[in-house]
């Protein structure tokens, strides 16, 4: 399914299409906090998306450190962390992931409701979700740079 | 003299119509002082006479001056004079209210209600009035006469006649109607209290007496015991009669009227009253609302006293002030039943039925509004704040699965700094649903409420360990225009706490170092060891120093209390969607919680909300805090500011208990239906203090304020286009 952003913008009712990647109505809320009239429209959520962008690529370094380390705790702790604000922005799929990874840190299965002990499963698993979940955030990222560009080139 | 005072009492037995009421009103207090401290015996006035003279030609007895001269002759003979007016066309409007409000002073006299016969016979055929010798009449008169017919009009006599007054109807009246009761009122006190009267039938057993008394005490005692368990004591005088025992307990089964007039002849005295005596030991729980043994299902003021929406449907105005309505003459057919045969024979009648004094408040009888009330609540269970209760304080968010609250309209009052980005309707459906994990609700649209848009001017602490989440939160308060500061971890947010000055919080649950959850567990014991909100309400602890001189741990004392007026509002922001989480969170002692993502609706909709109730809670802390903010203006935009920590346990529910004890003016009637219920400590008061229908309200009007932003959001759109 495509899910789009309308902008009931004075000149352009442009569409932008995020494909699933993006939980329209809740980036529209980020898009509504923008303050700006005038100058840079669009500065907050700008600086909110990019800003989730690096912090995700640190997490994803520290995940991959805990990885190495078997520190299934601190995995599932980033993975919650991570989960925070992907799901603030409505980055549906990496918080997708990043929710199983919490739980199979934890011990858990991916929904979180059952327990696996089975460490080195949990460990594999967390390893293909975090090469899953880095994709889903290259392909935010290269959404939201043509989204602002885009942005940009309407005002 | 005699003569006046005859005037007199028989003016304090008569009910003026209401539009009568203050010429009548200010007449009987005189009188009312001299007949307390005059108990006449030998006024005597035949009742039902009164009774029936009064209901048709009620007017004619407002005219005051006249009667105070007059005769009874007269007085019995002015229907005949005057036109009779209609007895329909004497609803008993609001303005009877007045006299309720003192229930218990002794002679209501001037009773406002007006008595509406059933049927005009000709007014003054029963007009009897006797003089001293009706007082044996007084004792050997059939008990039955009254025993179980309430139609006729309360006559409520003045306590110091007593057991003067007696009807002798000398036609053979129409059985449903002309027969009479006569009530008479009883001085009772508790010990050490002050007396009060109740209302009881002359013949009445005092086991019926028990009864009224319950009902009268309906929140001291009638709450915890039943009407059999009291005892009823009665102090003879000694000089009338020696060979009663100074003080005895009333057997249920004698007869109140005989064994008074016995004790004390010529009337009791207010310092004669009957002693009340409850055991000590008290029912585990309060008495469920069924009847007593009495056949007639008993109610208790608690049902009395809230706002009689439902009593419209008959009697418009008298329903809801004067709830002593008299039995119909049906009614010991079915005591138990609907009770439509009221309805129905008011309806075929066309009469309204007779309105009792407000002195027969406590009268066993029930009247037809209580019922109607009763239904109509059966049928709106919300209405009168009948909330679906809940063990934790905030009960409509645990109804549903989500948060209970809509954000707020929007049309009445934008925020402050309108986005640029005009958006379609499907998207906010959307941000609705990833917010509550649920579907979006059917759109409806939501009336104007109370809260409009209008942020208070709050000072809020977030507490959000990821940077993004801290980033919106901020702007969100930013948009709201309200004030924050921001912690990263759960001790941290305990020592900005510390510094005082919050109202709200939004804690994040699963925070690195201390929990959301410990975090909030150490407010809570914090505000707890330093009294904050014990007895807050009403200016008491205005310096907040209250409990300075209890021992308190050094690092627990909070610096400067005057800071801190009253239990701060957690909200946790909770990122699973668990039902258990919530529980845990508001078991700690948050009052809300926020499913995370947070989106700005809700948040605009818990900061107005919740930031209402502190300004409302301690207004005036609420005024000294803005002074103090405006010195200390400055380091407040500064964002990420850091500091200490500790921790422990809660006791949220009692200080927000304390809080919340008193009922503000005028909400006594919500209150009282609301403080037997769990919920009533924490958020629901809100409702409680700002309008107590709300509750209700919130939970119908559940996501209809996000309908109410879509359809803003359309017309922006369109207004830009």
């Amino acid at each position: 399914m495509s899910l789009y952003i309308a902008h009931a913008n004075e000149a352009s009712h442009q569409e932008f299409d995020f494909g699933d990647n993006v939980d329209v109505g809740t980036f529209e809320q980020i898009l509504d906090m923008d303050e700006g009239e005038e100058d840079d429209g669009h500065e907050f959520s700008r600086s909110i998306v990019f800003g989730f962008l690096e912090q995700a690529e640190t997490t994803f370094v520290k995940m991959e450190r805990a990885l190495k380390e078997n520190d299934l705790r601190q995995l599932s702790e980033l993975g919650h962390y991570l989960k925070g604000s992907s799901a603030t922005l409505g980055f549906t799929k990496v918080k997708d992931q990043c929710e199983k990874i919490q739980h199979w840190g934890a011990r858990k299965d991916e929904t979180g409701s059952n327990p696996e002990t089975d460490d080195k499963k949990n460990l594999k698993l967390i390893n293909e979700s975090l090469k899953k979940v880095r994709e889903n955030v290259e392909e935010v990222n290269n959404l939201m740079v043509k989204y602002y560009k885009q942005l940009e080139g309407e005002e | 003299m005699i003569l006046r005072a005859i005037a007199r009492s028989f003016f304090s037995v008569i009910r003026f119509p209401p539009r009568k009421q203050p010429s009548a009103e200010s007449n009987s207090t005189t009188d009312t002082s001299q007949a307390a401290s005059t108990p006449v015996g030998q006024v005597f006035v035949a009742d039902a006479a009164v009774r029936k003279e009064n209901q048709h030609g009620g007017t004619t007895h407002s005219d005051t001056p006249r009667h105070t001269c007059d005769l009874l002759p007269t007085v019995a003979d002015s229907p005949a004079k005057q036109p009779i007016t209609d007895p329909i066309s004497h609803p008993t409007p609001p303005e009877t209210a007045p006299a309720y409000a003192s229930p218990a002073s002794p002679a209501p006299a001037a009773s406002p209600e007006l008595s509406r016969a059933p049927e005009s016979s000709s007014s003054d055929k029963h007009i009897y009035v006797r003089e001293t010798e009706l007082t044996s009449l007084a004792s050997t008169r059939p008990s039955s006469l009254s025993a179980s017919i309430d139609s006729a009009p309360q006559i409520c006599l003045p306590t110091s006649t007593s057991f003067s007054s007696v009807v002798e109807p000398v036609q053979s009246a129409p059985p449903s109607h002309e027969i009479e009761i006569m009530q008479r009122k009883i001085w009772v006190r508790r010990p050490g209290a002050s007396a009060t009267l109740v209302t009881v039938h002359d013949d009445d057993l005092v086991d019926t007496v028990r009864d009224a008394v319950l009902h009268k005490y309906a929140n001291s005692l009638g709450r915890s015991i039943d009407s059999p368990d009291i005892t009823l004591k009665i102090c003879s005088r000694e000089q009338t009669n020696k060979n009663v025992p100074p003080e005895r307990t009333l057997g249920p089964e004698e007869q109140i009227g005989r064994t008074l007039d016995l004790y004390y002849a010529g009337g009791q005295t207010i310092d004669e009253a009957l002693v009340i005596e409850v055991p000590q030991k008290r029912t585990p729980r309060p008495s469920p609302r069924v009847g007593t043994h009495h056949p007639v299902v008993y109610p208790y003021y608690v049902e009395d006293h809230r706002p009689g929406e439902g009593a419209r449907e008959y009697f418009p105005p008298m329903a809801v002030h004067s709830p002593h309505l008299s039995q119909h003459p049906a009614h010991p057919a079915q005591p138990n039943g609907p009770h439509l045969p009221h309805s129905m024979a008011v309806l075929t009648t066309g009469q309204l039925p007779p309105l009792p004094s407000p002195g027969a408040h406590s009268t066993r009888k029930h009247g037809r509004p209580k019922y109607v009330r009763q239904h109509t609540n059966l049928n709106k269970p919300t209405v009168n704040g009948i909330a679906p209760p809940a063990p934790l304080p905030t009960p409509p968010a645990q109804a549903d699965h989500r948060p209970s609250i809509t954000p707020p309209n929007r049309v009445t009052s934008p925020p402050p700094g309108r986005p640029k980005r005009k958006k379609q309707t499907s998207s906010q459906q959307q941000s609705t649903r990833s917010t509550n994990g649920e579907p979006p609700r059917p759109s409806k649209v939501a009336p104007v409420g109370l809260l409009d848009g209008n942020v208070p001017p709050i000072n809020v602490l977030i507490v959000e360990d990821n940077v993004i989440n801290l980033k919106l939160l901020e702007q969100f308060m930013r948009r709201l225009k309200v004030r924050w500061k921001t912690a990263m971890n759960g001790r941290e947010a305990v020592n900005t706490w510390r510094t005082g000055g919050f109202h709200l919080v939004l804690m994040d649950i699963q925070l690195p170092v201390m929990s959301g959850l410990e975090a909030t567990k150490e407010i809570r014991r914090l505000e707890s060891v330093n009294g904050i909100g014990l007895g807050l309400v009403g200016g008491q602890n205005a310096d907040g120093k209250r409990n300075g001189d209890k021992e308190i741990n050094p690092e627990d004392k909070l610096s400067d209390m005057n800071l801190f007026k009253s239990p701060v509002i957690i909200v946790a922001l909770t990122a699973s969607s668990l039902q258990s989480d919530r529980h845990e969170a508001l078991a700690v002692g948050c009052n809300d919680f926020l499913t995370k993502p947070v989106g700005y609706p809700w948040m605009l909709r818990k900061v107005t909300e919740w930031g209402c109730m502190q300004a409302l809670i301690d207004f005036d802390g609420w005024r000294k805090w803005k002074e103090y903010a405006a010195k200390k203006d400055e380091g407040l935009s500064e964002e990420q500011k850091k500091a200490k920590e500790k921790e422990e346990k809660a006791k949220q529910k009692a200080a927000l208990k304390a809080m919340f004890a008193k009922p503000p003016p005028g909400t006594t009637n919500d209150n009282a239906s609301n403080e037997d219920k769990p919920e009533s400590a924490g958020k629901p008061v809100v409702n409680g203090t700002s309008n107590g229908p709300t509750r209700g309200h919130k939970i119908t009007r559940s996501g209809s304020g996000s309908a109410i932003m879509l359809e803003t959001h359309h017309e922006e759109a369109d207004e830009s286009n």
